[in-house]
């Protein structure tokens, strides 16, 4: 069995724990008496741990066990909780992220030996009981009783005092031996007084690198230094010399030292490895504020809408003034607020890469994917929902439009294709184009599939492009002649339709057939504030998304024909469906005697005449969602509240008819 | 002149890896001695600069091994070898006189500055 191919598995699982692991260290910082906490993130860590291990991949086994231990001590309460130990384990987990996703995509594995000694340098600490703060208090009474007479008299006697602040290399081996070594040299020509940690500690290796000895000597601090520096394994030997002024303070100096083993060592946490993915400039912002910001502005817009109409009704210049002031600053306001909900596309598109190599790679085929506009940003709802779609779109570039390399070369195109991945703005909208170099569409095999299928008259000749490209939308349309296992899974690109429309954005599919298909998905920006058509029906207000309206005609109630019992018009030779809205809404239907309003809306992919009682204008709106008492309901969206401060519903174009 | 060096092991396959890193870094091996006994005794006949030596041996033991020599020599420069695990031991050779430990596996780094260190 090839243990390669659960790689994708191995990385979704794993990418579960670490963002489970970064949750519950969130939770266990804000309630660290939560014993539940602790055990779930013990497990993930070793759970982790194994599957690494299985895998093969040593490196981020070996972290991960690092990480257990700590969380083991933690577990178990023989490590103190503190915000130092919370930094090493969310750095841990960084540490982690990067590590997997490396192996992951088999980069070069970036050094991590930095984040190992800070969770070492836990575990070491651990074991230091009784907990520091009463160590501390212990150690320094007892260098006051003990040595500061000692030093003293030392001094006089025409000794030096030193403190000497010893630093090992990282990795040394057998640590306890190797500060054995530096005591048995010291001790050929000083006296050691006094040890921070004790010596006990330094034999049991209960300390990192870093140890501190007070020394009385008739040697130099240089020759000392020198003494200290020529054995083997020791990274720095810093001599200072204690005054007899200072003798009492010998307590402060050793502490001192100890605080700079301190300061040295969160050093070197702070230059672990925190990389890329986290030097992003984002902050992290729950929604739910940012719905009630939106919310907010929303409340400000109308305000404005407001005093702009009761401004309208007076012919003061100042005062007109004032509101445009107003107007300015709400508009502003409002775009700032938009701007929080905004993410880069580049979170959909990152997964493409991967994608599309797996793909190219298991059809056969050599494909190149390019990517631009990655960094164009939309609202972050619509990128949560057009992932999808995208994948399916690629997926249908890569089944059916790239054509086999030999293929291509009997073409004379070149052997590998291209599918470009392009983002980019366009007013108020995002364009998300998806192309391709492959063999286009043939009009000729999606009629005569469309025939098969029912979907065109027997005996159907020429169909045009545009006709061809409305037919691949059709529900249940497929032109794959083998079922692949991705795209031909029966969801047929009326699916991605259904997406894309109830994101209030359109498709549309060129083709040049033998050289290229290009797919562009138009969406709004956000879809919180919308641009709408107000119209009147029965005395109310009623929103339509502009980006539904087709256009917006005037009738004669002579014109409505019937077809098979339904109303409808004729629009430049086309038969149009005719609905009253008024009826469509539960509203007493319109008096159809005088010249009628028409609007004509896109449902579905297809053009229908809804008969309104007047228009009103365009006009930004808020949505307002309906949810809780009201709930959802057929062919409509929302509510917005308007100028006057009346509501207005929001016309669900996908839903309001059967 | 080059440094000379003994080196004490009782696998040969210990000898060699040694003995490759220590000429590799200019100093000049000497002697080897598969034994305590065969250390002391070559220790006398070669009168190397440094001696490398394990604990672990047939006959007479490395830390006897070092007793001995520094009878004879109490400048002798002895960097004593061991495994991972034989602390107590370790300590025993450093009180006995030797200078310098090194854990097996090998590092080669350390093997020269070891050798750099206690030669000088």
């Amino acid at each position: 069995m090839d243990i390669s191919s659960f790689r994708e598995v191995f990385a979704a699982e794993a990418r579960d724990y670490l963002q489970s692991l970064n949750e519950d260290l969130l939770e266990f910082e804000r309630n660290p008496q939560d014993q539940g906490t602790v055990d779930d993130m013990f497990r993930a860590a070793h759970s982790l741990k194994g599957m690494a291990g299985t895998m093969g991949f040593d490196e981020l086994a070996e972290f991960t066990h690092e990480m257990e231990s700590v969380l083991d001590l933690l577990r178990t309460g023989e490590l103190q909780l503190t915000t130092e130990v919370i930094n090493v384990l969310f750095r841990s987990v960084d540490t982690l992220e990067l590590l997997l996703e490396q192996t992951i995509s088999e980069e070069p594995i970036s050094p991590y030996d930095e984040q190992v000694r800070s969770l070492k340098a836990l575990i070491q600490h651990a074991s230091l009981a009784p907990p520091p703060t009463t160590g501390g208090e212990h150690f320094s009474a007892e260098l006051n009783e003990f040595n500061r007479e000692t030093i003293k008299q030392g001094i006089a006697q025409g000794y030096q005092a030193f403190s000497v602040s010893v630093v090992l290399r990282p990795n040394t081996i057998l640590k306890s031996v190797r500060v054995f070594t530096v005591f048995q040299a010291l001790e050929q020509v000083a006296t050691v007084i006094q040890s921070n940690p004790p010596i006990q500690d330094l034999d049991d290796e209960k300390f990192d690198r870093q140890f501190v000895l007070v020394i009385l000597t008739k040697e130099s601090a240089h020759h000392i230094r020198q003494l200290v520096e020529g054995i083997p394994e020791i990274e720095s030997a810093d001599v200072q010399s204690i005054s007899l002024a200072e003798a009492g303070e010998g307590a402060e100096a050793v502490e001192q030292a100890a605080e700079e083993t301190a300061a040295s060592s969160d050093a070197a946490v702070s230059a672990a490895p925190i990389r890329g993915h986290r030097q992003d400039p984002l902050v992290r912002v729950e929604t739910e504020r940012l719905d009630k910001l939106i919310n907010l502005v929303g409340e400000l817009v109308i305000s404005r809408t407001q005093v702009i109409e009761m401004v309208k009704g007076g012919e003061a210049t100042d005062r007109m003034g004032a509101v445009d002031q107003l107007d300015r600053i709400t508009t502003e306001l409002q775009y700032a607020a938009m701007s929080l909900r905004m993410v880069p596309i580049k979170q959909v598109f990152d997964r493409f890469p991967r994608m599309v190599r797996d793909l190219a790679q298991s059809r056969g085929k050599e494909i190149n994917l390019e990517i631009f506009g990655e960094t164009t940003e939309l609202d972050r709802s619509i990128v949560n929902q057009i992932g999808d779609p995208l994948v399916h779109l690629i997926r249908n570039s890569i089944d059916h439009g790239i054509e086999p390399k030999e293929e291509r070369i009997a073409k004379g195109k070149p052997g590998a294709g291209t599918i470009r991945l392009n983002a980019r703005h366009e007013g108020s909208y995002i364009l998300i184009e998806i192309m391709d170099d492959g063999k286009g569409l043939d009009v000729n095999r999606i009629r005569d599939k469309a025939v098969e299928r029912n979907l065109l008259p027997e005996g159907t000749k020429e169909i045009s492009m545009g006709e061809a490209v409305n037919l691949l939308f059709q529900p249940g349309f497929s032109t794959a002649e083998i079922v692949t296992d991705l795209s031909g899974r029966g969801v047929g690109l009326d699916a991605v339709k259904a997406v894309v429309e109830s994101l209030s954005g359109t498709i549309s599919v060129e083709s040049e057939p033998g050289k290229s298909t290009r797919t562009t998905i138009k969406l709004p920006l956000t879809l919180a504030i919308i641009k709408a058509l107000l119209v009147k029906v029965d005395g109310e207000t009623v929103a339509i998304p502009i980006q539904a309206v087709r256009e917006n005609i005037q009738i004669e109630s002579e014109q409505i024909k019937t077809v098979q019992q339904r109303p409808v018009i004729m629009l430049r030779n086309e038969v149009l469906p005719l609905y009253d809205l008024a009826q469509c809404l539960g509203f007493t239907p319109v008096d159809t005697s005088g010249p009628l309003p028409v609007i004509i809306v896109e449902v579905r992919g297809s053009k229908v005449g809804f008969i309104v009682e007047d228009l009103i204008g365009q006009q930004e709106i808020v949505i307002k969602s309906l949810s809780g008492i009201v709930g959802d309901i057929k062919g409509v969206a929302g509510a917005t509240i308007l100028g006057n401060g009346r509501i207005a519903l929001i016309i669900d174009n996908s839903t309001l008819i059967g | 002149m080059a440094k000379t060096v003994l080196i004490t092991d009782d696998t040969a396959f210990m000898r060699m890896t040694l003995r490759n890193v220590i000429e590799k870094n200019g100093y000049q091996v000497v002697g080897e001695a598969s034994d305590g006994e065969e250390a002391v005794a070559l220790y006398q006949e070669l009168q190397p600069d440094m001696v490398t030596m394990d604990i672990t041996m047939p006959k007479m033991d490395g830390i006897t091994a070092i007793k001995e020599i520094m009878k004879i020599d109490p400048k002798a420069r002895i960097i004593v070898c061991s495994a991972m695990g034989q602390k107590p031991m370790v300590l025993e050779a450093l009180s006995a006189g030797a200078k310098d430990f090194l854990v097996k596996p090998f590092d080669a780094e350390r093997v020269v500055e070891s050798l750099r260190k206690i030669g000088s």
